[in-house]
């Protein structure tokens, strides 16, 4: 096997599948990633058995073949490589990276027993655009659950008809939802839970795959598999229902008001610092203000206020503060609308110019008022 | 030979001819799913364990199993299952509290969207069973009645009625059956629905014109479960497509269970076919906790929560909420915040404040205007009518029981009562109140009556 290619499609292929290799020892071939070229395109693949990648790229290919090798070794040498294009031929199972002014030889590990990415006969599938899904797919990854104990919502929950696809994940202490619209319509009802090492893959793949503008979406055979070009990803879905969550979101607020994003989560942040053992800050609206504050008992108390129209009489909430920020940068835009009602009701965060996401988070037992 | 034992003498001599690596990485978790007339189903745990034996071992499973089942024609691969369905529904019951205060010691507190835990095909929620239902005197007629259907579902207690007033655990108990039948058989289809999301789904399933299939939906289930069925009087709609359901599963003798906060006798709008249904099987109420009780369950939410508060403040407690173990619970919740937030033990003094602050504060002030008004409308009369000298019964009667609550709760003087219900002497206001004072003493149904009426007056 022989094939030329540039350093950059070789080197991002490379990390993308790195992601994907397994840590089992009792198959160590799945430590190691898999070459292959045929025709003008080396495609890559890799597996943990859960989840499988098989990625193109174009190159010039004088000779096919197909080896395995690992790799961390190969990314560690293409990486520092100076070069704009490298060779790669293999001769008597050794790899040899050449380029003007480097010579490198790597050992190979055995390709036979590398698994096959399976070939995935979707049921239902519909397109959408690549930014979209992944930024939808950063919104909601924060509030998936990743305790094993329920595990339909240890994922993404992904349902598709018609032209509109809806995101949704929750952990039971925050709930967050995105709607995103599609320019063709799904074949059909589509519905499945992502699982979250898959969606947190989905993110960083794509995310780097700049060139493609649209990638599909399918499942059939209780399997999931997201395809653009001539590379795919595969993953096992979660069996399961996900929760009917559509009556936790709350439609009456009793207190609203909507402040600078960049605003309230710097205080939250702030107080995030002397937070108690239960890493609890208090939201306190005002009249015309809002402020956010935490107690320490052994280190110290903070608070911070901001000055705002606040439609509603005064209240308290108790919040995680690591839930209340993940919700604030979720949300993005400029301003964040936030609604409430009593000390023991969810809270709800969006942002006031986009109704596709929300956020919903879930107080902390009230405590007596500092 | 059973499928187990075949394929487990099959995967013997795969052993043989694959590597060992090669053999726990892809034989693991598989199982046969099924076996039919020369084609056989195994199920494996992912694609790429479906992929590989499809085109890399098909051939040497196909031997091993011919060897022993001669018949079989061809082997299908099929992703399933990782464990059986029935072990994964067991543990998530069983330990699901244990394993949440494991995984999350400092969420303790944290409050969680209720409805992301239940369980979404049966609506079930996992944290109410029978293991952590406390029975005493006043419930375990109930609790019999509802252990016995777990037993035998669909037999002589059919449909249970379960009936009692606010924060006393209908829902718990109700839910506990379904949630211990799916534990016994798992295969059990069970259903837990309030009534308000049942009439949800009815105006859904009109809107979307799916009627049909909602209709097929609940008529297969095995275990329905209906929560405060009071409210189904409100609507005709329901009432026929409930009693329509209610038939097709008795018939099936399948299992129905419903709660309310009233006898079926004592929810006014409640068409006769239905309330003949409900009353023919079997009714339970669930009274108050005595005092006994009330402490056992305090104690025992304790343990859940991991805390020791001492008992003189626990007794305390107990003495004074009488009749609602949810504010039960609520009391002894802030009392472990406060102790946890100073670090120190709860005194009785410090109680007794915060009792006070529960007792008198939820209870509303009642003038004697508004007691009139939830009667008049309790009894849907007019409030004129209510207050005028007419003689009709269906106007005396709720007079009298006006002129009670006014003397009994607000503490009205005999003369101001009078006055105030159709300028009478105050003698016929003495004698409306003895008179109904009299027959609560037997009378049940006006007992549930005074209840309801109160507890509209006083929460609303």
């Amino acid at each position: 096997m022989k094939l030329t290619t540039t350093k950059k499609n070789i080197v991002v292929a490379i990390s993308n599948a790195e992601r994907f290799t397994g840590k089992q020892i009792t198959l160590p071939t799945l430590q190691s990633i898999l070459l292959e070229t045929k025709g003008n395109t080396c495609t890559i693949k890799a597996t943990n058995l859960e989840i499988g990648i098989e990625a193109s790229f174009s190159c010039k290919t004088d000779r096919e073949g197909i080896f395995a090798v690992s790799p961390k070794l190969l990314f560690g040498i293409l990486q520092h490589i100076q070069e704009e294009s490298v060779t790669l031929e293999l001769k008597q199972g050794i790899i040899f990276i050449e380029t003007e002014t480097s010579h490198t030889k790597l050992n190979t590990t055995p390709s036979d027993d590398f698994p096959l990415i399976p070939k995935i006969k979707t049921t239902t599938s519909f397109f959408v655009s690549r930014t979209g899904f992944v930024s939808a797919m950063e919104q909601i990854l924060p509030a998936v659950s990743l305790s094993d104990f329920k595990p339909e919502i240890g994922g993404v929950y992904l349902a598709a008809s018609g032209k509109n696809a809806t995101f949704a994940a929750t952990d039971t202490f925050r709930l967050a939802e995105k709607k995103i619209f599609l320019e063709k319509e799904v074949n059909g009802k589509f519905s499945c839970i992502i699982p979250l090492k898959m969606a947190q893959e989905i993110v960083r793949t794509l995310g780097t795959t700049e060139e493609v503008a649209s990638v599909e979406v399918g499942v059939g055979d209780n399997q999931l598999m997201i395809s653009w070009n001539a590379s795919r990803m595969v993953s096992r879905v979660i069996d399961g229902n996900f929760p009917e969550y559509k009556a936790i979101i709350p439609n009456n607020f009793g207190i609203t008001f909507s402040i600078p994003r960049d605003a309230i989560l710097r205080r939250v942040r702030m107080a995030n610092v002397l937070t108690g053992k239960l890493n609890d800050v208090v939201l306190k609206t005002g009249k015309n203000e809002i402020s956010v504050l935490s107690v320490n008992p052994e280190l110290g108390t903070t608070s911070s206020s901001f000055s705002t129209p606040v439609k509603g009489k005064e209240a308290t909430a108790t919040l995680n503060a690591r839930y209340f920020s993940d919700g604030i940068a979720s949300c993005g835009g400029d301003n964040i609308f936030i609604g409430m009602n009593d000390e023991n009701s969810p809270l709800l965060l969006k942002n006031p110019e986009d109704d596709s996401f929300l956020y919903i988070v879930m107080p902390i037992r009230n405590t007596p008022a500092y | 030979m059973d499928l187990h034992e075949l394929w487990k003498t099959a995967l013997a001599d795969i052993e043989l001819s694959v590597s060992r690596p090669n053999f726990i990485t892809w034989f693991k978790d598989t199982r046969i799913a099924s076996f039919d007339g020369g084609k056989m189903v195994v199920s494996v745990p992912n694609g790429f364990a479906k992929e590989w034996l499809q085109n890399k071992y098909n051939k040497f499973v196909v031997k091993a199993v011919r060897s022993l089942a001669p018949e079989i024609r061809e082997i299908e691969y099929a992703i399933g299952d990782v464990a059986p369905q029935s072990a994964a529904h067991d543990r998530s019951i069983k330990s699901a509290p244990r394993r949440t205060f494991e995984a999350f010691p400092q969420y303790l507190d944290q409050l969680d969207l209720k409805e992301a835990l239940v369980n979404p095909t049966t609506n079930l929620n996992p944290r109410y069973t029978f293991q952590n239902f406390v029975v005493g005197s006043f419930n375990e007629f109930a609790h019999a009645a509802a252990q016995s259907i777990v037993k035998k579902p669909g037999g002589v207690y059919n449909p249970l009625f379960i009936y009692g007033g606010v924060g006393l655990g209908k829902t718990h108990l109700i839910q506990a059956i379904g949630n211990a039948l799916i534990g016994e058989q798992p295969s059990a289809k069970v259903r837990y629905v309030s009534s308000e999301k049942y009439m949800g789904e009815i105006v859904d399933a009109l809107k979307t014109q799916e009627m049909q299939q909602l209709k097929e939906r609940y008529r297969n289930f095995d275990l329905l479960i209906v929560d405060d069925i009071q409210f189904i009087g409100k609507t005709e709609k329901m009432q026929e497509e409930f009693f329509h359901t209610f038939n097709a599963l008795y018939e099936r003798n399948k299992q129905i269970v419903i709660s309310s906060d009233r006898p079926p006798a004592a929810i006014p709008t409640l068409e006769a076919r239905l309330r003949s249904r409900f009353e023919g099987g079997m009714m339970a109420d669930l009274g108050e906790p005595d005092f006994e009780t009330r402490l056992i369950i305090l104690k025992k939410k304790l343990e859940e929560k991991q805390v020791h508060i001492d008992d003189e403040v626990l007794f305390l407690i107990a003495q004074n909420i009488k009749n609602n173990i949810r504010e039960l619970e609520g009391v002894l919740n802030k009392i472990v915040l406060m102790s946890k937030m100073a670090n120190t033990p709860v005194t009785v003094d410090e109680t007794k404040k915060i009792l006070n602050q529960l007792i008198y504060a939820p209870k509303k002030f009642a003038t004697p205007k508004k007691v009139i008004k939830t009667i008049s409308d309790f009894y849907e009369i007019s409030e004129k009518d209510l207050v005028n000298s007419s003689r009709k019964k269906e106007m005396v009667r709720p007079r009298q029981i006006t002129m009670y609550v006014l003397r009994d709760d607000l503490k009205c003087s005999f003369p101001f009562i009078g006055e105030k219900l159709g300028k009478k002497d105050h003698t016929t206001a003495i004698h409306a109140y003895k008179k109904i004072k009299n027959e609560l003493k037997v009378n049940q149904d006006l007992e549930e009556e005074l209840k309801l009426i109160r507890e509209r007056i006083f929460t609303s």
